[in-house]
């Protein structure tokens, strides 16, 4: 069943749809909530608030052919809202302000070939230095593999600019991966 | 797939923004494999960008938490309670007060028995544990080493592992849990109070309440357990794993439910049960012997179909059947059984296995017969095994 239909069963009433969205979703929501907030309470309370909304107004609901891309914009603006009001204050620009905190792994099987190690670390290093837009950005892209412009509006920004981001980050990790070995072998000296 | 445009790619960003690559990197598939594989045999000059660019697009891939999913499934009943609000109609609304004070009362009793209910065993990983364990309602715990041990729950409230009797605290309550941890290379068979008999394969653990509730009998699994459940229509007896809850009425089946599975499988051999998914109380399905119903992790289907079912039972008797099984399926349960690793060349993926093994024997003994059936080669390294072409 394509997404379309799923979503158009939900907002007909069946409960089956309900349960299949449910399933399918609320576990990415909570990965994704994670990576705002350390607080799981509040991820909670927001996946809680933004279903019991879909389910009450469901009727009134518009359609969408990518489910997954309308939760994540809904539940995005609920928790910063709700953590903004944690703070009790207002930001100007908020997304800035919240930090999209990921660990990443490097994959097993590639470390094991042992002249990729020093590319690795540095290829590494490099992915922790993105900004937070970016790897918020880059989560959307090559984790939800949401397009640029379902990204731009989760990200509320312009689709341009959403691709500079991902282009800029993208480049970012390829020099690093490709980079001069003595800069390398001087970051990792500094490190022993 | 269009050669095409690839061949106009020259950096690694080039291949890391398309869709198509990306999509492949994160998604493999045999027939895509196949597709760049010629790719890059055509264009070796591109072996570099491309290779980058898988890297980054897998190191891309973040180390997910832990996601709490009875709180998931408790969201969710309040979701669903918020579908069904009652109006509140103040003309009649005195009259009918006390009625709505019960109806709310009379709800949140069921959604507290739910919530009690749906708790699932937390799960400790077998293999740190090199002895089977029992621990008790109370806490306390029992260590046997036994390949096989024999745990009897008698109808006394007693407990007996091997024939050493444990006289348990007289303060039992239907709420508390006795669980059975059973490592890799180990098996146990077990007896309940009520006179229903389990096997318990290695690598698993059961759990169950030091005295049944009246109106039902529960267990918790999670690897592969044999039943043979003594029928009782006023108590019906459930098994519950993490993903599949199945209702017995008197009967003997299979089930397995290993956590690093990714299927849920239950296997009927006589009687009647009906399983269906767990958390979400869709509609259960109804097997007759000889039907196997499996739930897939992956994408949350139950499918339905018929099999040999000696090919699930046999473990209980000490031998193992197969029919056409992939080897590396094969050695999964080897692994599990007898506790050692044992490791698979790559391109042996697509091996089949058909015959009959006896567990009595030792694995190195096995694996011989294996090798010699599937035409594979058996290497010994420090104790572990390795199969090659």
């Amino acid at each position: 069943m394509s997404d379309s239909e799923i979503w158009g069963r939900f907002k007909a009433g069946d409960s089956d749809a309900l349960n299949l969205i449910y399933a399918d979703y609320s576990k990415k929501l909570y990965l994704f909530g994670l990576k705002l907030t350390p607080n799981h309470t509040i991820v909670e309370d927001s996946i809680q608030d933004l279903f019991s909304d879909l389910v009450r107004n469901r009727r009134k609901l518009g359609d969408t052919d990518n489910i997954l891309f309308y939760l994540l914009k809904s539940f995005k603006r609920r928790l910063v809202r709700q953590l903004q009001k944690e703070k009790r204050y207002n930001f100007k620009n908020m997304s800035e302000d919240f930090v999209f905190n990921i660990t990443y792994s490097i994959e097993h099987e590639i470390i094991q070939k042992e002249n990729t190690i020093f590319k690795l670390q540095s290829l590494h290093q490099a992915i922790n230095q993105l900004t937070p837009r970016q790897k918020e950005a880059v989560y959307l892209r090559f984790t939800e593999e949401l397009e640029y412009k379902e990204m731009a509006e989760i990200m509320e920004m312009s689709i341009e600019a959403c691709r500079n981001l991902i282009c800029k980050a993208i480049k970012s990790l390829k020099d690093a991966l490709q980079g001069d070995t003595s800069i390398l072998l001087f970051i990792l000296r500094k490190l022993v | 797939m269009e050669t095409e445009k690839f061949i106009n790619y020259q950096t690694t960003e080039d291949f890391i923004l398309d869709k198509e690559f990306s999509y492949w990197v994160l998604h493999p598939d045999v027939e895509i494999d196949l597709f760049w594989e010629s790719f890059i045999n055509d264009h070796p000059e591109k072996k570099t960008q491309f290779r980058d660019a898988i890297l980054i697009i897998k190191s891309l891939q973040p180390i997910q938490q832990e996601v709490p999913q009875e709180k998931l499934d408790v969201i969710f009943q309040k979701v669903q309670l918020a579908g069904k609000k009652i109006k509140f109609n103040w003309n009649v609304g005195l009259k009918y007060a006390a009625a709505i004070a019960i109806l709310i009362s009379v709800g949140s009793l069921i959604y507290l028995s739910f919530q009690t209910k749906n708790q699932f065993p937390i799960e400790v990983a077998s293999e740190m544990f090199l002895k089977g364990k029992v621990i008790l309602a109370d806490g306390t715990t029992r260590e046997f080493d036994t390949e096989q041990t024999t745990i009897v729950n008698n109808t006394t409230g007693n407990l007996s592992i091997n024939s050493d009797t444990i006289n348990v605290s007289s303060e039992q309550t239907t709420s508390t849990l006795i669980q059975v941890i059973i490592p890799y290379g180990k098996r146990s068979e077990i007896t309940l109070a009520d006179g229903t008999h389990i096997w318990l394969n290695s690598g698993s653990q059961l759990s169950y309440p030091s005295k049944f509730e009246s109106s039902s009998r529960e267990v918790f699994l999670s690897g592969e357990a044999f039943f043979e459940v003594k029928a009782n229509h006023d108590q019906p007896f459930y098994v519950i794993t993490r993903e599949v809850k199945i209702k017995v009425l008197g009967t003997s089946f299979n089930v397995s439910s290993y956590v690093e599975d990714n299927t849920v499988q239950t296997v009927l051999l006589k009687g009647k049960v009906t399983a269906g998914k767990n958390k979400l109380f869709a509609s259960t399905i109804e097997l007759i012997p000889g039907e196997r119903l499996t739930y897939d992790k992956n994408n949350s289907n139950l499918l339905k179909d018929k099999v040999d079912v000696q090919l699930y039972s046999s473990w209980v008797k000490g031998y193992l059947v197969f029919r056409n099984i992939p080897i590396t399926e094969v050695f999964t349960k080897l692994e599990r059984y007898y506790n050692r690793q044992i490791s698979v060349e790559d391109g042996l993926g697509k091996t089949t296995f058909s015959g009959k093994l006896d567990l009595g024997e030792n694995l190195k003994t096995v694996l011989t017969n294996i090798a010699f059936a599937a035409s594979v080669n058996v290497e010994e390294n420090n104790g572990s095994f390795i199969i090659k072409k």
